[in-house]
């Protein structure tokens, strides 16, 4: 792969490689410093990338594996937690709080990693269950169990959310 | 209508294909939505929201550089090259002092002709020297000429045993 064919592949995907960063680590600087990180590691190994048949499912499942490393390093390091626990705020917090679109994306954001990795990996950068089970190694059953249970979980708590902010309003 | 809230069920079921999901966010988008769906255009939304967002520093692109090498190695030579040359300029315009020169009484004598007449007067006067020492040896060849005609006598004793 040439310099023209590596920029015109790889770095078109850096805004999807971006989303996909930022999502597992949930930090957009170490996003940033990840997504440039793996872009020099696959510009050293551009020679390889000729052999790869889906450059995108390729690089995105290198991206979600470095953000893994990372994540495991700063969990050595204990410098923060690996897996932030939700802390689901209380009613009067929650009608106070952004409204309900950034909401939500607090609770995408709060699921484990590889619900919220695969939640975004489908329904934002609308990839296929076999390019996710690649990207995540696992079955394409898997992903889709997984899916399933992150739109639940977040549909539950939308429709729990819906419910505080309807009494709150009925109480006034 | 109906349709769509057996599509949202499949959607939460994770069962939907990626067409019925791009229909499900037509639906959302719309403005024509049921009022027990409009909780779920929120999700849409959200989505929506996040497929927009770029990176902020954008990645520098990459490039190969072939000539670069060959223009490092002719900068270095043709630097060399200079280097090379300024260090004979300055070699070439030193304080030049001859190597044709002379010590003479401790002292170094470059001048050429002074140094030959010493050298001549020095010769000259060594001749001198030879020639009077010479002198007790030339009062040797008178001898030896003299005893000459005794040299070429036959020998007496021989003659007269016989």
């Amino acid at each position: 792969m040439d310099s023209a064919q590596f920029n015109n592949q790889i770095l078109a995907l850096s805004d999807k490689l971006y989303r996909l960063a930022k999502s597992i680590l949930r930090n957009v600087e170490a996003a940033q410093d990840a997504v440039q990180d793996l872009s020099l590691k696959l510009w050293e190994k551009r020679v390889k990338l000729d052999e790869v048949e889906n450059i995108q499912a390729f690089t995105m499942r290198a991206m979600r594996n470095l953000c893994l490393d990372t994540i495991r390093q700063q969990h050595d390091e204990d410098e923060f937690p690996n897996e932030m626990e939700f802390i689901e705020p209380n009613p009067h917090q929650q009608i106070e709080q952004k409204d309900l679109v950034n909401r939500i994306r607090e609770m995408i954001d709060n699921l484990p990693e590889l619900q919220r990795t695969i939640i975004r990996m489908r329904d934002v950068e609308g990839l296929e269950l076999y390019e996710i089970a690649y990207i995540t190694t696992l079955t394409e059953n898997a992903v889709s169990v997984n899916l399933s249970r992150a739109r639940q979980k977040i549909r539950e708590q939308i429709l729990k959310e819906q419910k505080i902010v309807e009494e709150t309003v009925w109480k006034r | 209508m109906e349709k769509m809230s057996e599509l949202i069920e499949k959607y939460f079921r994770g069962e939907t294909t990626l067409a019925e999901e791009i229909t499900l966010n037509d639906y959302f988008k719309s403005g024509d939505i049921k009022a027990e769906h409009v909780v779920y255009q929120y999700l849409f939304e959200a989505f929506d929201l996040e497929r927009n967002e770029k990176i902020e520093v954008p990645l520098k692109t990459f490039e190969v550089f072939p000539s670069r090498r060959k223009n490092i190695w002719l900068k270095t030579l043709s630097y060399s090259g200079i280097a090379a040359a300024l260090v004979f300029a300055l070699w070439i315009q030193r304080p030049h002092r001859s190597d044709d020169f002379a010590i003479i009484s401790g002292k170094r004598i470059e001048n050429q002709e002074y140094v030959k007449k010493y050298a001549t007067a020095k010769l000259n006067k060594v001749n001198d020297i030879l020639r009077s020492s010479m002198e007790p040896l030339q009062s040797l060849n008178k001898v030896k000429k003299a005893m000459k005609p005794l040299r070429d006598m036959p020998d007496l004793k021989n003659e007269t045993t016989e």
